[in-house]
């Protein structure tokens, strides 16, 4: 499998600049994700590698060969669609056999690919069906078996998930993982599911506006993002924005809510990150003196079976928690309590410019076992 | 209340079936009537209060094996199938290209445009140039006049098809190998085989149907069937019993096909407007 090297690719529709300068390098059998808003750019990244349309600048290689300027069929590529793009007048055999039968395989081999693959996906029995005859599922791996069957350099998904249900998606997920481990395959996934992204990735790339925001291990981007839209778009619940000003190594919130101590940020107008379960409740008084003490009023509780999203209210700030359903028991909604930032794991922004000011104490890592809600 | 809702509803319902039975018999009517004059012997033909008579096959025989009907039939089959074989060459990539390329509603319309005018119109153009490249009172001059109707047609019938195929399909055949054009013959073509034979059963009919250019193109040999019809008015009187037969030989095929591609017919006139 080629290293996959994109430089400076520029996608232009009219006067509407959709890619600009965008630099990237997939590594050999690297699971890459691509993720951000709709309408950021990602789609149309995976169509000009997959030559479906021309850059506007830039260049695209695979391995040593300068690809830019060829067709889709002289890339040897493989791509997996949202809708799966099955040839509906084909039979299973057919749709998966088409790519080679194309390449002018003969046709001895191309059952010897078909077979093996349609045995490891577990598709055998379907191989005489239509397309129209099978679930999403198993068109999903039908799809997917197509494009194994064909062994290329590059294999590129878009959205290849966002058309099954939760527990279907959730499956998949875990077999396209398993997939993936063993063709060891370089891969280039499309998603606009942040979870999605986080479980799957190796690498994962935030796109926004054409432009790549980050790109990062899921740890060093969830843990470390660079600024605020990373943030603010990794995590689920979002993590919790709180606009403050930092003056003598003091935060304070605009409503004067939250005061806290930060480790050296420069004086200014920021923006406080809190990811969800970065917010505790205090079970003894050394997760008090750890973190920062909030007093507030459990506004909205939000039941997912062992753990519960809760929206806590302050005077003018309303920050949302994560904890575990256990540590619960005592409260309902209008309830007051006390929680804690954990504040190792603050992240502040620059308020203008949106950029990350600090670096977190944890520098990526889970500290399993902290604090209450855990 | 219930009682008068349900009244009402049962009213409104009657009406309505009395409607359709109304219109039912006022398009059935024609049909039956020719059907029964078919079947008349000649002299009882103008008496249109008799019902009961003979059944009597002299009509058809007359058709089938004593006139120049069967080589019309023959030619109207020619123009028609030549003409619609054509039509799909052309209309097929030409409406792909409306669908899969930035075409607005109005350079869609366009198309429809010389649908808009008066045969009339046409005729006089068509005649000259078909004139000077000696095809009047040929076939391939009434297939060449039937191409300016049917291939408009065929091309509109067949965008609205195209446009339900995902570009998906065709994306992922020029992945697995294809070029643009095999992907379009490969794989586009065979999904839209129902809009193919829609379009090329409308456009056969309206071939079939045509009276207006072959008349006019037309006069000895190359004489299509509702030409022929035609003829059965003559000097001497209108021959109807002779003229129900070849009527109902003209439309009883058309209208039975039809009646099986329906869905795909009304589809394709809506030529992408109308989903179904």
């Amino acid at each position: 499998m080629p290293i996959i090297k994109l430089e400076n690719i520029q996608k232009k529709f009219g006067q509407n600049t959709v890619l600009d300068g965008i630099d990237l390098v997939f590594g050999e059998g690297e699971f890459t994700v691509l993720v951000g808003p709709s309408g950021c750019g990602k789609t149309t990244l995976l169509r000009l590698i997959a030559g479906l349309e021309q850059v506007s600048g830039g260049k695209i290689l695979i391995g040593d060969r300068d690809v830019t300027k060829l067709e889709p069929r002289e890339r040897d590529i493989a791509m997996v669609f949202q809708n799966y793009a099955l040839y509906p007048h084909m039979s299973v055999y057919e749709n998966m056999g088409f790519g080679l039968k194309a390449r002018g395989v003969d046709t001895g081999e191309i059952k010897r690919r078909v077979m093996q693959v349609a045995e490891m996906l577990g598709i055998e029995v379907l191989l005489n069906r239509k397309p129209k005859e099978l679930s999403g599922g198993q068109q999903q791996r039908v799809a997917i078996g197509r494009a194994v069957v064909r062994d290329p350099s590059l294999f590129l998904f878009d959205e290849p998930l966002s058309n099954l249900d939760a527990k279907l998606r959730t499956e998949m997920r875990t077999e396209l993982l398993k997939l993936h481990r063993e063709l060891h395959a370089t891969t280039v996934y499309v998603t606009h599911d942040q979870e999605e992204a986080m479980g799957m990735g190796d690498c994962i790339v935030v796109l926004n506006d054409g432009v790549i925001q980050q790109r990062g291990t899921p740890r060093e981007i969830y843990f470390h993002p660079i600024n605020l839209l990373v943030a603010g778009f990794i995590g689920s619940p979002s993590m919790n924005m709180v606009h403050g000003q930092i003056s003598a190594g003091t935060f304070t919130s605009l409503d004067g809510v939250i005061v806290l101590e930060t480790k050296g940020q420069p004086d200014g107008d920021v923006i406080l990150g809190v990811r969800p379960e970065d917010i505790h409740r205090p079970i003894n008084l050394a997760d008090r003196q750890h973190g920062c003490a909030l007093s507030c009023r459990a506004d909205v509780i939000e039941l997912l079976g062992a753990r519960a999203i809760i929206t806590l209210a302050m005077s003018g700030t309303e920050l949302k928690a994560v904890f575990e359903e256990r540590y619960l028991k005592d409260i309902v909604e209008g309830s007051p309590l006390t929680v804690v930032l954990d504040l190792d794991r603050l992240h502040f922004f620059d308020a203008a410019t949106g950029q990350r000011l600090n670096e977190t104490a944890q520098g990526g890592e889970l500290d399993g076992g902290r604090g209450a809600n855990g | 209340m219930e009682y008068f809702q349900s009244l009402r509803t049962r009213t409104g319902n009657l009406f309505l079936e009395s409607l359709l039975v109304v219109a039912l018999v006022i398009v059935l009517f024609p049909f039956m009537w020719i059907f029964v004059t078919s079947l008349k012997p000649p002299d009882l033909v103008a008496v249109p209060n008799v019902w009961i008579f003979e059944i009597s096959g002299v009509n058809w025989r007359s058709v089938l094996l004593e006139s120049n009907i069967p080589q019309n039939i023959f030619n109207s089959l020619i123009v028609g199938i030549v003409t619609v074989v054509i039509a799909l060459a052309v209309g097929c990539p030409a409406a792909y290209s409306f669908s899969r390329f930035k075409s607005t509603a109005a350079t869609r319309f366009s198309i429809l445009a010389a649908e808009m005018m008066p045969p009339a119109i046409m005729i006089l153009p068509i005649f000259l140039l078909l004139y000077q490249l000696s095809l009047i009172d040929t076939l391939w001059g009434v297939i060449l006049a039937h191409l300016t109707f049917v291939i408009p047609v065929v091309t509109w019938f067949l965008i609205g098809f195209f446009d339900e195929v995902p570009r998906e399909l065709e994306d992922q055949a020029m992945i697995d190998g294809c070029t643009h054009f095999q992907a379009f013959y490969k794989v586009i073509l065979p999904v839209v085989r129902p809009g193919l034979a829609a379009a090329a059963i409308f456009g056969f009919v309206l071939s079939w149907n045509d009276m207006f250019y072959a008349l006019i193109l037309t006069g000895g040999e190359s004489k299509t069937l509702p030409v022929a019809i035609a003829g059965f008015w003559t000097f001497r009187g209108v021959e109807m019993g002779k003229m129900a037969v070849a009527i109902l030989i003209a439309i009883v095929p058309v209208l039975i096909v039809s009646f099986f591609v329906q869905k795909h017919l009304v589809r394709g006139l809506g030529g992408g407007a109308v989903k179904f």
